[in-house]
């Protein structure tokens, strides 16, 4: 019996005395930061860095923040590329419409990285609302402003979403749907976009040009509004078009082209070029960069598979122009063929030689027998620098590519991208939003100059365009519209003349189908571009657009199953 | 608890030495105080019985029981085992008892001085078992504790280098999942999946070491003995860290004597078939002409051109597939028929070599062994090697009342390479392995998957390896107080250290190519050590025998890595490339990490008269992974059993050997989430090749293009003070039998788990954005199911035989989530959701064949791409349309009944044993049918030759649709189409071995020699219901396949 006391004894002597004391438990983690750590005044405007890296961290994988994916595919101006249409079916399926299904993996990708972009600049303005510092209502502003980009993008592509700012704590973001009718939701954008305006200034001191400025803010609620201006019923359709809003449209326009000192680059080619990046006619820009301490540069990672299949690049043949664009910009006595533009086959250097065509074509397009990315010794292979032609034919698109000795071009392996920056908005949009405004005012007359404006700059952006020899590569002949002289310039001419000038202008930018989803013909221009091109490229045999459906992507279905159902489903799914 | 290499025959014999003495001298004690208490009590005691009890070899057995049949009365004899006994009269009969020994009957009559010979018990009942901090007899187990029979095992084991590869199928309730690769470690689960996002692997202790890393580094000559405590009743002792159960190891320490011992085994191993059979050159050919031809479109594309035409009837046909002269522009590569999965193959080949010398006497002892590991993957430079030196030793003091010893070794390893077999689908068969030149490497041309020329990425990749560096081990001692009263500390370390420098080389091959030199080093340390100290104290009262042992235990764990990489690297040799020298894009970064634990325990052990069993655990355990209000829990465990042959009702029954019955309740936790799971995190990342997005915080805000960025935060999760560990409780039933002499045995154990306070980390809705999830405690799974064990052994003449069969099921319920994490699991997220099922379910599809004709396709409900030859999906929610809202259950990732039998003969010097395992209802979903079975999922890559089996009009008993490029009926959805069930069995292993006759090694210096032959993975047979296409049901979605091989093995003592 006395063991047994020994061992209570020793047991309670020993249990005291290697009490551990909490301390040991208590662990502080490494190399991890807290919520303390970041509400400083510099941590704060370290979040603000934090958000715009969010705007360039976009990849091809389903996840992309350039809009070409959804906006060329779904507008007829490109088909997905690559090798054949397995090759992320995903696109496939959101370019023939058809078989769009709510769980789609590529429409949550979409919705996934504009999301991911908001709650990084909401974090940033939880941060910035902690501390006060001169700076804080211009950071707050640039905040606002990227918020209402990605809100922009996810309301073009999906028309009903949740609108969750800062000052809605996490736990309860579960509680807000995405209830809000057009006029709400737009209101949301505008007001961010009003508040940019108010508090950002018209340059930054710190010549930090990835920062919007008070006319970028201006400039993007131009295009909020213009979008807002045409309003749809529940079933997709545009019933009317807010006059007031265009009104404002023209005003802000003005401002910026007048007070900006932004203005048209000389050549078209500017645009595209890695050592013309933030250049005059850039009005904001996401900034992209490369030898910069990350291991492949914080390059355009949607673009990484928009390159040519030659040995200086080597993948991987994605976004390829339709034959219906490349035949948008064959020109009559140098206008656009409006009527008989897609009877014809455009394409080849034989054939843009014999062929009248506008010049932002070899901009845009690369095509057989034709020096790619303007270097006249490097000539595009159409039999071998695509991906498949076979499948998606034999253009590919080249306004996003770098040539492959710039200093932008950056390999990421097995893919290729740059570091170019992507333009949001350049001056060329605000003059064709202000020609828009005017014409659907009835002010058609004010916005002959103005697209004139761009098509005479086009005219002059043919010095790149040479072969080895210095001799032009196309047959170009493109004139401005003379109203009286090679065109009765009515409002509906006008308004013809203005939907073929953005086409033509931003081919492959991506905006395509937002245009055309924003005048309220996505459906009628889909199936008619379909009718033709289904016999020219065998991926589009059984594409339909169905209206009143597919004018928006669906709210992912996964989303509205977190949601418990608290999302509604848009029309037509 | 020393312990000796003859496995469980010295185990035994020595635990009975010790715990011999130790009664002994707790009965001579007692024995003077206790005897005239007796008297005193006024037992009309009649006649004197003497005696002795001593074993066969008239070794005294002191403290064994003898009562007078059929009354309480009952004596223990001393340390000489002399016993005196009085007993009503002359006609009474002795029981005489002694643990590991048959009992024994005497009757009073014919000796009043008896010298009682026992025998030994052969059964293996009497084994010692380690149950954590100290040891048990089975005998007296409450627990669900199984014991591996390391002879069993040991020849499997040596063969892959991994002692769990050799445990499938062989314990009941443990289920091993692994594959070829030659350095994988497999996972374990026993008892069903308990947790969600934590880990479901057991806690692994090595001589008292808790380790987190993969038995496979361990060698297997080593291992003395291994236990799994399977129940909570018996792994409570562990509290926070034993939901999923605990495994016990100790290597092997010093035997009296000298000992050399050297065994080698050296295994060569092949594949039975291709892993997937895929197209050859003119097969896809043929494959790519009729997916066109049956979409509408022209043949001609990529590569490949074809003549062909249409018949009378309008069909198509082909007459012709040409192949171009040169693939590519430059004409730098003709047309192949490349067999990819041959050109990368190898046949494995894994030699093991152990070598020990073992020497010991009273004073203490050592032993010092050498192992080496070189084991082969089935793809090329696929290799693994592994050195270990091992050293444990123990020193007896002052009487044998102080012990001291230690465990360490010290493992070197190596890996290199991996599995390219993934990469093999990418690349079509007309691929060349090099250009026309025989020195550039052949590569996807246009129209082609943009993936890598396999045997380009195995070569560019060999001179990349990794080396880890582990130390692992404890020291104790072990002192007696006082009689019976034992403190032992024991501290322990488990330490790593690896470097690996990953060369990324420059090559060309087709479209692809690198011209920039790349290197990433990475190396980094880390461990955890243990230091716990354990009083215990055992006395046995008359009848009453009583274990108590208490302790406390600390754990600290961390370690930290670092990494550097540069670009531009003028000389691309392994010599020439390190970071110094690189020249462009200086990257570095560096992490670490802790947690620790700081616990208190006790445990009661009790039985009365060997007959009625108790034991209680307590522990109190606190961890640095939860949230700061919730640091400590508590664990308690209680069970008991009741060996009902020894009631002496039964104990007349002289074919009932033994039968024990049972039942134990406890409370066991897991916390093994991230070290900060409770914390809020920010963190800098200034950018990296993330994957599918990139996750960067850096930003050129200046437009500069190049050069350093500013860079921000991003978050990682959010906290919660509130985290706690999760908690399983569970109840055991079970029964021990053994009839004939104990030669046939048994068991049989019925358990129900119920885990709550899951660990879970749920999604949270897109709109919240990245690190906006936090870890809560949230969801609640039970897992039932039962257990079975059958053993039968014999001799007849010459011929010993023995056959053990094992039988398990477990079944698996989700029964609770928290409403927001439902829809992260398989259901859709409504009505429709995973609880009240099993974890493993899959929801998707459901495929009623294939459309045979137009009537059908009009007919059926609307279906976007529906077609001749295309899969029709069910309407399951009968509203005329296909759509997401169609899922159903479609069957559950777990097996219905899982089996072993083991067999083995031995007929003078040879043994022949033979062990088959099997599965039956399992249900898989494959990832490669998307390619086996379609054309048309992935671009430009290759496919299986089941494609040109596809239904046609023509071959309409076809169940593979019909052959298309594209996939416009939206096939790739989850459906029935892809689950498979893997119903099979499989004979595991054959084992002949052959033991050098006595008197031949009695003319030699070799003590004993032994030499056999194994085959491994030898055949699989189908059981009905099996619908499974892919390469191995073990195995079935993996890259690195299991081979079949062969083993020639020696062993020799001396």
């Amino acid at each position: 019996m006395k063991s047994l006391y020994k061992f209570l004894a020793i047991t309670l002597i020993f249990c005291t005395s290697v009490s551990c004391n909490d301390e040991f438990l208590d662990l502080e983690p490494k190399g991890i930061g807290s919520e303390q750590l970041l509400a400083t005044v510099e941590n704060a405007e370290k979040m603000v860095i934090a958000a715009y890296a969010a705007q360039g961290n976009e990849r091809y994988f389903l996840r992309p923040l350039t809009p070409w994916p959804y906006g060329d595919l779904r507008g007829g101006d490109a088909y997905k590329g690559g090798a054949g249409i397995g090759d992320l079916p995903q696109w496939n399926i959101s370019e023939t419409f058809v078989n769009m299904t709510t769980d789609e993996a590529g429409v949550a990708g979409k919705w996934e990285i504009e999301y991911q972009c908001v709650s990084r600049t909401n974090q940033a303005l939880f941060f910035l609302n902690k501390v006060d510092f001169p700076d804080k209502n211009t950071r707050i502003a640039e905040m606002r402003f990227l918020r209402a980009n990605n809100y922009f993008w996810l309301k073009v592509n999906f028309r009903y979403v949740p609108f969750i700012d800062e000052n809605v704590p996490v736990e309860d973001y579960k509680t807000i749907s995405n209830d809000l009718v057009d006029e709400e939701l737009w209101g949301k954008i505008i007001e961010d976009l009003r508040f940019a305006i108010e508090y950002l200034p018209e340059e930054h001191e710190d010549g930090a040009v990835g920062r919007p400025t008070k006319f970028a803010a201006q400039a993007y609620l131009a295009k909020v509004l213009l979008y807002a201006a045409y309003e749809q019923d529940a079933s997709n359709q545009v019933v009317s078009i807010n006059q007031d809003r265009l009104n404002e449209v023209i005003l802000l326009c003005d401002n910026v082209l007048v007070n900006s000192g932004k203005a048209l680059f000389n050549d078209f080619a500017e645009n595209f070029l890695c050592d013309t990046q933030n250049g005059i006619e850039s009005i904001w820009a996401i900034q992209f960069s490369h030898n910069d301490g990350t291991p492949v540069g914080r390059i355009n990672g949607t673009n990484q598979v928009v390159y040519p299949m030659v040995a200086e690049y080597g993948c991987c043949g994605y976004h390829t122009p339709s034959q219906n664009l490349v035949n948008a910009f064959s020109t009559v006595a140098g206008l656009p063929d409006f009527e008989n533009y897609n009877e014809k086959i455009l394409g080849g250097a034989t054939s843009v030689l014999e062929n009248t065509i506008d010049p932002r074509l070899l901009h845009t397009v690369a095509m057989d027998g034709v020096p790619y990315k303007y270097k006249p010794d490097f000539i595009f292979d159409g039999d071998t620098w695509p991906r498949q032609p076979e499948s998606y034919g034999s253009f590919m698109s080249m306004k996003e590519t770098v040539i492959y000795d710039s200093p932008c071009y950056q390999p990421v392996n097995p893919w290729k991208s740059d570091s170019k920056n992507r333009d949001i908005i350049r001056v060329a949009d605000v003059i064709l939003w202000k020609a828009e405004a005017l014409i659907q005012l009835g002010r058609h007359l004010e916005a002959l100059p103005l697209i004139n404006q761009l098509r005479n700059r086009a005219a002059e952006s043919t010095g790149k365009l040479v072969d080895v020899n210095g001799q032009p590569t196309g047959n170009f002949d493109i004139e401005p519209y003379l109203d009286g002289v090679n065109c009765i310039w009515t409002n509906e001419f006008a308004f013809q003349a203005l939907q073929w000038e953005r086409r033509l202008e931003f081919a492959c930018e991506g905006f395509r189908a937002y245009d055309l989803m924003r005048w309220g013909i996505m459906g009628e221009t889909m199936n008619a571009y379909f009718d033709k091109e289904r016999n020219r490229r065998a991926h589009l045999a059984n594409a339909v657009f169905t209206v009143g459906r597919d004018e928006y992507l669906p709210i992912p279905k996964s989303q509205i199953d977190l949601s418990q159902n608290l999302y509604k489903q848009n029309a037509g799914y | 608890m020393n312990q000796k290499p003859n496995y469980e025959q010295c185990l035994k014999r020595h635990s009975k030495h010790r715990i011999r003495q130790v009664i002994t001298l707790l009965l001579l004690l007692f024995y003077f105080s206790m005897a005239g208490q007796t008297d005193e009590s006024g037992n009309q005691a009649k006649i004197t019985v003497k005696g002795t009890v001593k074993d066969i070899n008239g070794v005294p057995l002191a403290g064994s029981n003898i009562i007078e049949k059929g009354t309480s009365n009952g004596v223990n004899a001393d340390f000489d085992g002399n016993f005196t006994i009085n007993v009503a009269n002359v006609n009474a009969t002795l029981l005489v008892s002694y643990l590991g020994f048959a009992n024994k009957e005497i009757e009073v009559a014919v000796d009043l001085n008896p010298t009682i010979f026992l025998e030994e018990d052969a059964s293996a009942l009497d084994e010692v078992v380690l149950v954590g901090y100290g040891s048990q007899k089975k005998k007296s187990l409450t627990g669900a504790i199984s014991v591996v029979k390391i002879p069993e095992i040991k020849e499997q084991a040596a063969a892959t280098g991994n002692v769990l590869k050799a445990l499938d199928g062989r314990l009941p309730g443990l289920n091993t999942s692994f594959n070829g690769n030659p350095n994988n470690a497999a996972s374990v689960l026993i008892r069903g999946r308990g947790s969600l996002s934590s880990s479901t692997s057991p806690l692994i202790i090595i001589d008292g070491v808790p380790t987190n890393r993969g038995l496979n580094e361990l060698a297997v000559n080593d291992i003395e003995s291994i236990q799994v405590l399977k129940d909570a009743a018996s792994a409570t002792i562990y509290g926070s860290r034993a939901a999923n159960g605990v495994i016990i190891i100790t290597t092997k320490s010093s035997s009296e004597g000298t000992r050399i011992e050297f065994t080698t085994s050296l295994t060569a191993g092949f594949l039975r078939k291709q892993t997937i059979p895929l197209l050859d050159t003119q097969q896809f050919g043929r494959a790519q002409w009729m997916a066109a031809r049956n979409d509408g479109v022209d043949p001609n594309y990529g590569v490949y051109s074809f003549q062909d035409r249409q018949d009378e009837n309008g069909d198509w046909v082909l007459d012709r597939i040409n192949l171009p002269e040169y693939l590519d522009e430059a004409q730098t590569m003709r047309p192949a028929n490349t067999n990819w999965e041959d050109v990368i193959s190898q046949s494995p080949f894994t030699e093991n070599y152990n070598f020990s010398i073992s020497r010991g006497g009273t004073n203490g002892g050592s032993i010092l062994s050498l192992d080496y590991l070189d084991s082969e993957g089935t793809t090329k430079e696929n290799k693994w090697t592994r050195a270990t030196l091992r050293l444990n030793s123990d020193y007896r003091l002052f009487n044998d009342r102080l012990k001291i010893g230690e465990n360490l070794a010290v493992i070197k390893m190596r890996s290199t390479g991996g599995s390219y077999l993934g990469m093999v689908p990418n690349i079509q068969a007309i691929v060349p392995v090099r250009t026309i030149d025989g020195e550039g490497w052949g590569g996807p041309v246009r129209g082609m998957s943009d993936r890598n020329n396999p045997l380009l990425a195995i070569q560019n990749n060999t001179q990349n390896h990794q080396d880890d560096i582990r130390l692992v081990g404890s020291i104790y001692g072990d002192v007696e107080i006082t009689k019976n009263l034992h403190f032992k500390s024991t501290a322990g370390v488990d330490y790593n250290g690896y470097w690996n420098r990953q060369m990324n080389l420059q090559f060309q091959a087709g479209f692809l190519s690198e011209n920039v030199t790349k290197m990433q080093v990475n190396s980094g340390h880390g461990g955890s050590w243990t230091w716990n100290n354990v009083l215990t104290y055992d006395l046995s009262l008359n009848k009453h025998n009583l274990q108590l042992m208490a302790g406390q235990e600390a754990t600290k764990a961390s370690g930290t890595s670092l990494w550097g990489a540069r670009d531009g690297f003028a000389s691309e040799s392994p010599d020439y490339m390190y970071l110094n020298v690189g020249e462009t894009n200086v990257r570095n970064g560096n992490i670490a990490w802790d947690n620790s634990q700081n616990s208190y325990f006790g445990r009661l052990n009790y039985d009365f008269q060997n007959r009625y069993l108790l034991t209680a655990i307590i522990r109190r355990d606190g961890s640095s992974r939860f949230g700061a209000n919730h640091r400590y829990a508590i664990f308690p465990s209680l069970s008991g059993g009741w060996i009902l042959s020894q009631e002496a009702i039964l104990k007349q029954v002289s074919w009932i050997s033994l039968i024990k019955l049972r039942y134990g309740w406890g409370e066991t936790g897991n916390q093994e989430i991230d070290n900060y799971a409770s914390y809020g995190q920010y963190q800098a990342h200034y950018g990296d090749n993330d994957w599918p997005v990139y996750n960067g915080t850096a930003y050129d805000i200046y437009g500069n293009d190049e050069g350093n960025l500013p860079s921000g935060y991003r978050r990682l999760q959010l906290g919660n003070p509130n985290l706690q560990w999760e908690t399983t409780a569970q109840h055991n039933f079970g029964a021990d039998y053994a009839f004939f002499d104990s030669k046939l045995t048994g068991s049989f154990d019925y358990y129900l788990k119920s885990t709550t306070d899951i660990l879970v980390n749920p999604p949270t809705l897109t709109v919240t954005g990245y690190g906006a999830s936090s870890w809560i405690n949230g969801a609640t799974m039970k897992n039932r199911g039962w257990e079975t064990v059958l053993s039968y052994s014999d001799t007849v003449g010459e011929l010993n035989f023995s056959i053990s069969a094992n039988a398990y099921k477990n079944t698996n319920e989700f029964t609770y989530i928290v409403p927001e994490a439902v829809g992260a699991y398989p259901g859709n997220g409504n009505d429709q959701t995973i609880l009240g099922r099993p974890l493993n379910s899959f929801y998707g599809h459901v495929v009623d064949g294939i459309f045979q004709n137009q009537g059908e396709v009009d007919a059926a409900p609307i279906q976007p791409g529906k077609g001749v030859g295309r899969l029709k999906y069910r309407d399951v929610n009968n509203d005329g349309r296909i759509d997401a809202d169609d899922r159903d259950w479609i069957g559950v990732n777990e097996p219905d009944i899982a089996l072993g039998l083991n067999t083995r003969l031995e007929w003078k010097n040879f043994d022949l044993s033979m062990f088959w395992n099997s599965e039956i209802g399992r249900e898989i979903s494959s990832s490669t049918k998307m390619y086996s079975h379609f054309f048309g999922f992935f671009g430009g890559q290759n496919y299986g030759t089941a494609v040109l089996d596809a239904w046609s009009p023509t071959n309409n008993t076809s169940t593979i649709p019909a052959i298309t490029a594209s996939d416009l009926n939206n096939e790739n959805r989850f459906s029935t189409y892809f689950v498979e069930n893997t119903s099979y069995t499989k004979l595991q292993s054959v084992v002949l071995g052959f033991n050098l006759p006595k008197r031949v090694c009695d003319l030699t210096f070799i003590n004993s020699a032994r030499m056999y032959l194994q085959g491994e993975n030898l055949w699989v047979i189908d059981l009905p219901g099996n619908t499974f296409t892919g390469f191995d049901p073990k195995s079935p979605n993996v890259d690195f396949p299991l081979p079949t091989s062969f083993t020639l093995g020696f062993n020799f003592t001396f």
